[in-house]
């Protein structure tokens, strides 16, 4: 292992990666902190940029956009109270209520430091859990990789929230649009209306940029967002760090709680730092003696929500780099980003491109640092960049999605498919469905019909003795709980509310 | 149609498009020995995504029947400039082949910033420069620098 993080660290110490992380880590930094903007739109429009490039140069400048941009949110969520990215609901809560008392400096100082503590912790657990997992991962075959699909899908609970039919369904869509194309096994062309562009099914990038980017600007162009002219708080001091080391020592708790639940959730599939921040916010309060401290302008709520949305890096790069599940939306772009360059996620990576895989690990350690230099000293220019007029950006923005999307296989088709996702992004949002269980259904779809199929071949058609693979039987069951378990949690809630009105 | 139909509306719709998913399911070509063929995800899909959607039109039943409840408008969408960024998006896109990648991009560029800025903050000498300087270079960034293959067309 040793020889190979060497190796790793080797392939990212040359000038070119090095200058590609900075400049992913000051691209993603202003994505993360304009809203409207998000990490995700930002590796879809630096993806072109990379394929003409070796992958351990790629790769430096996806983790760099990764990393600054989910650290990023903090910088509007403290001084405008709107979160750059979802990553930093949370940080709103008490960063701008400090912002609004005067210690705005405090605020984003404990941000960026919980931010890179964060990050690191995450990066140490990707290092220790990502090769043994992998190893382990080599014994599945197909029945395993249908079961882990399965649960994975299962998630869909989860990020449905409230509206679980309409998670479902947006699920369902995804899995739909991953059927056309030729069918697994078979090779028979399905639901391609004998368009032969089709025949290949939907790339995944060209889908993505329009779910997550293309129906943002369709967003807003429908609202004057585009105009509004935020208050930016511009007038702020910065000593060192903003706090002592008495404070500092204080949060420890907190931030090694933090940490483990945004790595916890950043692992799970499909949801990551969007859904930790939130939920380590929560808990820090509800753990907390004071909860009535919350939402005032308490550093522990920063810390709490700045440590975890950064843990959820390491651990959504897990199942990514491991099984080929991306962890979140920007780790499925990343997924997009590898494929591009004929890596395939999953255990075989950590054997046929172990210096690739160790690359990515000492690309993100040192994107970290730079992060934290990189926002320390240059908060105020960041700050400065939020009132860049976005009715001039956005329309920049789908021009470069539109070379990304051309620039995949040369073909104006694959800018249709970018337009078609990003019609169906638009319209899900104005009919309030959540739009990320699609990426779930698109990815997942493929990897559980390709597995169901492979194992009835194996096991000539009888589908019981796919009950005899322990590992696989772990997961059904484990799909089994996690249906269970939503279906519950929905029909609590559903009553709570009800006996609320 | 108000606000308070549209989830019942939407339950119709994919209620309606699970049957024809599973009708085009059945057709679905395979090879004739697997029992579980290329037909049989999508019409297990097919009716996961029924059921779902009676879910839907349920749910939405009942936000139908309340009374409307205030709701939050957050002004008029401008539904003018939503289709007018669509149809400049279209022919983006099906002009891009034939008068190439610098000629549309500068053009799209200057009508969508025109249509997001909608009448205040029109500044066209600004909007001109900014699509016509970021057109040029986009092309010659990614066809120079990074090798990458854009449509010339008339200019190419």
């Amino acid at each position: 292992m040793l020889e190979l993080f060497a190796a790793g660290f080797a392939s990212v110490f040359t000038l070119a990666s090095m200058f590609m992380i900075t400049l992913g880590v000051f691209v993603g930094i202003i994505f993360g902190s304009i809203p409207g903007l998000t990490t995700t739109m930002a590796v879809a429009l630096c993806l072109p940029l990379t394929f003409g490039m070796p992958p351990a140069i790629a790769m430096s400048l996806l983790m760099g956009l990764y990393i600054g941009g989910t650290s990023g949110g903090l910088i509007s969520a403290i001084l405008i109270n709107i979160p750059g990215t979802p990553a930093s609901v949370a940080t709103c809560w008490d960063g701008h209520p400090m912002a609004s008392r005067g210690e705005a400096g405090k605020a984003l100082g404990a941000g960026v430091v919980f931010s890179f503590l964060g990050t690191l912790l995450s990066i140490v657990a990707l290092v220790f859990i990502a090769p043994p997992l992998a190893e382990f991962a080599l014994l599945f075959g197909p029945v395993e990789y249908f079961a882990l699909a399965l649960f994975a899908l299962t998630m869909i609970g989860t990020l449905a929230g409230k509206q679980l039919a309409k998670g479902i369904v947006v699920g369902l869509l995804g899995l739909i649009l991953a059927f056309v194309g030729m069918a697994p096994i078979d090779a028979f062309p399905r639901f391609t209306f004998g368009i032969h562009d089709l025949d290949g099914g939907f790339d995944i990038l060209p889908a993505l940029i329009g779910l997550f980017a293309v129906s943002e600007i369709l967003s807003v162009a429908e609202s004057d967002f585009a105009l509004k002219k935020e208050n930016v708080l511009t007038k702020f001091k910065m000593k060192g760090f903003g706090f002592s080391v008495k404070e500092f020592l204080g949060q420890m708790y907190n931030m090694f709680r933090s940490a483990l639940i945004g790595i916890g959730i950043g692992i799970l599939p499909g949801i990551g730092a969007g859904t930790s921040n939130i939920v380590a916010y929560s808990v820090a309060k509800s753990q907390d003696k004071h909860p009535e401290k919350y939402g005032t302008g308490c550093l522990d709520g920063v810390v709490a929500s700045e440590t975890s949305n950064n843990a959820s890096i390491g651990g959504a790069m897990v199942p990514l780099l491991t099984l080929g599940v991306p962890g979140d939306t920007v780790t499925a772009m990343i997924l997009g980003g590898l494929m591009i360059h004929g890596l395939t996620p999953g255990p075989l990576l950590f054997i046929s491109n172990g210096v690739v895989v160790y690359g990515i690990f000492a690309s993100l350690i040192i994107a970290n640092f730079v992060m934290l230099i990189m926002e320390f000293f240059g908060i105020r220019v960041f700050a400065k960049l939020l009132s860049v007029p976005k009715h001039i950006l956005l329309p920049v923005i789908f021009a470069l999605c539109v070379v990304g999307a051309y620039g995949l296989n040369n073909r104006v088709f694959d800018v249709w498919v970018v337009m078609l996702f990003g019609v169906i992004g638009y319209v899900l949002n104005k009919l309030k469905f959540p739009t990320s269980p699609m990426i779930l259904g698109i990815i997942l779809g493929p990897m559980a019909e390709t597995g169901f199929r492979r194992g009835m071949q194996m096991n000539e058609g009888n589908f019981w003795l796919f009950f005899t693979r322990p590992i696989g039987v772990f997961f059904f069951f484990a799909t089994v709980f996690m249906i269970v378990f939503t279906a519950v949690g929905n029909v609590r809630n559903r009553r709570k509310e009800e006996a609320r009105a | 149609m108000k606000k308070k139909y549209w989830d019942l509306a939407s339950g119709i719709v994919l209620f309606a498009f699970s049957i024809v998913l599973f009708v085009g399911a059945m057709n679905v070509k395979t090879l004739e020995v697997s029992t579980f063929g290329s037909g049989f995800f999508p019409k297990v899909v097919a009716v996961m995504l029924a059921f779902a959607s009676l879910a839907i039109i349920f749910g939405g039943i009942k936000t139908a029947r309340a009374e409307a409840e205030a709701e939050a408008d957050k002004g008029n969408p401008r539904w003018k400039a939503v289709l007018a960024t669509f149809a400049i998006m279209v022919a983006y896109a099906a002009l891009m082949p034939f008068a190439g990648f610098m000629i549309t991009t500068a053009l799209y560029l200057f009508l969508q910033i025109n249509i997001l800025s909608e009448g205040r903050h029109r500044r066209p000498l600004l909007f001109v420069g900014v699509s016509l300087v970021t057109s040029v270079g986009i092309y010659y960034l990614f066809v120079k620098a990074f090798n990458l293959m854009l449509p010339a067309g008339i200019l190419g």
